[in-house]
């Protein structure tokens, strides 16, 4: 059986107010996104102009046309959408939706659960397959129980000369997960995603 | 409090095929105007070099690596032993007539790793009498549940010897902020060419890359823990 040139998989834990575990799910991604690959075609051809679908700083979604090549891909923490997403949505993803189908927004509100920053591994590389990992914790501090019902991972992608667009972020993985997970109120959900090259 | 193992750690046997991004290497020969060979293999292997521009990114200083790590020099095969890869990077890119950017052949085979950021031996036309022909891109193309990347390009066998390649990559050029200037050009794909590929003289190769991304709906989870009798969420 072929193995993928790029895969990842996902390990999401879930802690009650008091920090206890309630539910940890491990699973191999199913869905790298379009996208994904139209992050790599701006990325690499210099004068492509398609635009590019992505999320802003306040969790709206943004298409941004180039004019330049775009710029590093970085999960560093300019903003909160950074790195892994999460949604309440459960419908199957389509192939060219570039959003979660019902993003949580970062906040305290109803409904809404607090991105924690992003932990990234240093990329391991002195062997096959190589890995680098992006983790990140969301807190609930909403009054309630949040429904999770998909996750995702996106990079920022720096677009040189076009200051507005550092704090917008890509989509490039969208995974629905089996069943949705329930994030008690003082909870937490942790949601990591490990890349993996084979070589 | 109640507390209870739901559903113990499973190893889901998926007799798909493995979800993630797939690669394809097309190589067609014309010879006289017709079509002589034409092959589509798949391609096996990114390397590192992604993960460490995604990394360099995001820390806030310049990473170095050194052994094993080589690189070449910008717009050259010229290999520099060591690889600095610039917090203020501007991005990787091709360019469509640089013979040292885009698809580039070889007649060496490396290791398998994901530090393989050059090829073992790259073919140059003034050494072969291989001429590159420029790059070609498309833009991501959707068919059903399956999106499509992809770049091509022709290599022109004007010498008098036949030219065996076994080797191939796509080599990008990484370019940094002007106050790092660490510039250089690495292999952000290699594969290994086997069987090999012979171009005898007068004869035009294309190879072309696909890259594939198909989305697939929701799995059985490896592992799933659930720690409490209460919840309503696992049948």
């Amino acid at each position: 059986m072929p193995k993928p040139l790029l895969s990842a998989r996902y390990r999401l834990v879930v802690r009650d107010a008091q920090g206890k575990i309630i539910r940890i799910e491990e699973a191999p991604s199913k869905s790298f996104i379009l996208n994904f690959l139209y992050m790599w075609w701006l990325t690499l051809n210099l004068n492509a102009s398609d635009s590019l679908s992505m999320v802003t700083y306040y969790g709206s979604p943004y298409a941004y046309s180039p004019y330049q090549p775009m710029g590093w891909w970085t999960f560093v923490n300019r903003e909160p959408y950074s790195g892994e997403q999460v949604g309440s949505g459960t419908s199957s993803p389509s192939a060219s939706s570039p959003y979660l189908e019902s993003l949580i927004l970062s906040g305290t509100g109803s409904g809404q659960l607090s991105y924690g920053p992003n932990i990234v591994t240093s990329p391991s590389l002195s062997s096959n397959p190589g890995t680098m990992t992006v983790t990140k914790t969301f807190t609930n501090n909403s009054g309630g129980t949040v429904t999770v019902g998909e996750i995702g991972l996106a990079t920022q992608v720096y677009l040189p000369n076009a200051a507005s667009s550092t704090n917008n972020a890509a989509l490039m993985i969208h995974d629905v997960l089996p069943s949705v997970a329930n994030v008690p109120n003082g909870g937490t959900i942790t949601v990591t995603y490990t890349l993996v090259v084979n070589t | 409090m109640a507390t209870a193992l739901i559903k113990i750690a499973k190893r889901h046997k998926n007799k798909e095929l493995e979800a993630g991004v797939y690669g394809y290497i097309t190589f067609k020969i014309i010879d006289h105007g017709k079509v002589v060979f034409r092959t589509r293999r798949q391609m096996h292997s990114l390397t590192g070099l992604w993960f460490l521009l995604m990394w360099a990114g995001t820390i806030s200083s310049p990473l170095t690596i050194t052994s094993p790590a080589l690189v070449y020099s910008p717009n050259s095969f010229n290999i520099a032993t060591s690889a600095t890869f610039s917090y203020y990077a501007e991005g990787f890119w091709l360019t469509a007539s640089s013979p040292y950017v885009g698809i580039v052949v070889g007649t060496g085979q490396n290791p398998k790793n994901p530090l393989d950021l050059i090829l073992a031996s790259p073919v140059t036309s003034s050494s072969s009498g291989l001429t590159y022909g420029p790059l070609t891109m498309s833009s991501p193309t959707v068919s059903g549940n399956t999106s499509t990347l992809s770049m091509s390009r022709t290599f022109t066998n004007n010498g008098s010897s036949s030219i065996t390649l076994t080797e191939a990559a796509i080599v990008v050029y990484c370019s940094a902020n002007a106050s790092t200037t660490v510039d250089f050009d690495a292999a952000l794909a290699y594969d290994y060419i086997s069987p090999s590929i012979t171009l005898a003289p007068g004869q035009i190769l294309t190879i072309t890359y696909q890259i594939q991304v198909t989305m697939r709906k929701g799995g059985v989870p490896w592992i799933q823990h659930h720690f409490h009798c209460s919840c309503s969420y696992w049948p």
